[in-house]
């Protein structure tokens, strides 16, 4: 599963998820997309589980990009445990996704192909997302 | 192609269905209105190579390439538009869109026509003679070859604006299935055996034929060595 090699701090505050994508909006390596319409904290395990079941789908063809990486530690606090003592440990790892960041992108495949694995990846995901073609607008960003 | 614009100052609130735009180019520049839907049948037509004819309500005509566009970040459309003004003669900086033709060796082995660079910046040597698209043949390559900037045939007089070393097309070999890895692995496992003398060559393609297992081809000679052993001692 994806997680960062070292980090400078190790634990994080919250944060807010308000509005759209800041980058990443546009089909930059492959053929298709992935887009989120949902702004969600995306886990490592769950980009794993999109990226297996795509690469299963594709069985040998077709090249698989994954645009979003999990840099955001989130932290549990163990259970029965009372409050205080500090911050709990990190748990798991995440990617802050907002609407219109392209998650994946496929590339050497079929649009049926690609329409089929952002299918079976979205009910991986904890959002709506929609699947995108590249076109004349990506080439012009 | 043309383009009708309507002028507009900066705070002016625009009429449903237009979008603001601007046109510049070294000496001036010009802010205007378009209709999204007419922009955007003209930009998929023509896409950044293409000469745009913007004609100002009431005022003057200038020939412009879209030199950027901003997109609604969940409706995928445009919402802003930047045109160069270009001028006749003088030598324009492009990005040109990349196409393969041809179905390359590597292609009919399994592998992947991978474009690693979507759209190539050359120099044109004037707004007219921009290439539409850059076609690259790639019937001749195999898996492993790739095909530099340097390398692609350019219309004449146009230069590239990159590094010749740059790598625009590439195949990729054939990804594994989790069957065809696992086979691998264990092609790999036996080798290791059989080279520190674990396992006899029989058994060994026993394993690869898959008739036994590792384990039970060690177990059995583990057995026979145990046998090999007590017949010694009586």
């Amino acid at each position: 599963m994806l997680l960062p090699k070292r980090t400078k701090y190790r634990k994080q505050f919250r944060g807010r998820m308000k509005g759209d994508t800041k980058g990443g909006d546009y089909v930059a390596f492959g053929d298709y997309g992935l887009v989120a319409l949902e702004p969600a904290w995306i886990r490592s395990n769950q980009i794993e589980a999109c990226r297996i079941v795509m690469s299963r789908h594709f069985r040998r063809g077709g090249k698989i990009y994954i645009r979003i990486f999990p840099d955001k530690p989130i932290t549990k606090k163990p259970a029965e445990t009372r409050m205080g003592k500090g911050k709990g440990a990190v748990e798991y790892w995440v990617s802050v996704v907002k609407p219109g960041r392209v998650m994946f992108e496929v590339s050497g495949v079929t649009e049926e192909q690609a329409k089929e694995a952002f299918r079976l990846a979205g009910h991986k995901l904890p959002i709506q997302t929609k699947m995108v073609k590249r076109e004349v607008y990506d080439e012009a960003q | 192609m043309e383009l009708r614009a309507i002028p507009r100052t900066s705070q002016q609130k625009l009429a449903p269905g237009m979008i603001p735009a601007v046109a510049y180019n070294k000496e001036k520049n010009v802010s205007f209105a378009i209709e999204r839907r007419a922009f955007d049948r003209a930009f998929r037509q023509q896409g950044t190579t293409g000469l745009f004819d913007i004609v100002l309500e009431g005022g003057e005509t200038f020939p412009a390439l879209v030199k950027a566009v901003q997109m609604d970040k969940r409706r995928r459309e445009a919402i802003h538009a930047d045109f160069y003004l270009v001028t006749y003669g003088e030598p324009v900086q492009v990005s040109v869109p990349v196409h393969t033709t041809g179905r390359s060796q590597g292609e009919v082995m399994g592998g992947l026509v991978d474009i690693v660079v979507h759209s190539l910046d050359v120099i044109a040597p004037g707004p007219r003679r921009i290439p539409q698209e850059i076609t690259v043949d790639v019937t001749a390559l195999n898996i492993g070859d790739h095909v530099t900037a340097g390398q692609i045939r350019l219309p004449e007089g146009v230069k590239l604006a990159v590094d010749e070393d740059l790598v625009v097309i590439s195949v990729l070999p054939p990804r594994l299935t989790a069957e065809e890895l696992e086979a691998e692995t264990q092609a790999a496992q036996v080798a290791g055996l059989v080279a520190a003398g674990e396992l006899s060559e029989e058994a060994a393609a026993a394993v690869l034929e898959g008739d036994a297992s590792i384990e039970e081809v060690k177990a059995e000679a583990s057995e026979t060595a145990e046998g090999n052993s007590e017949t010694n001692q009586g």
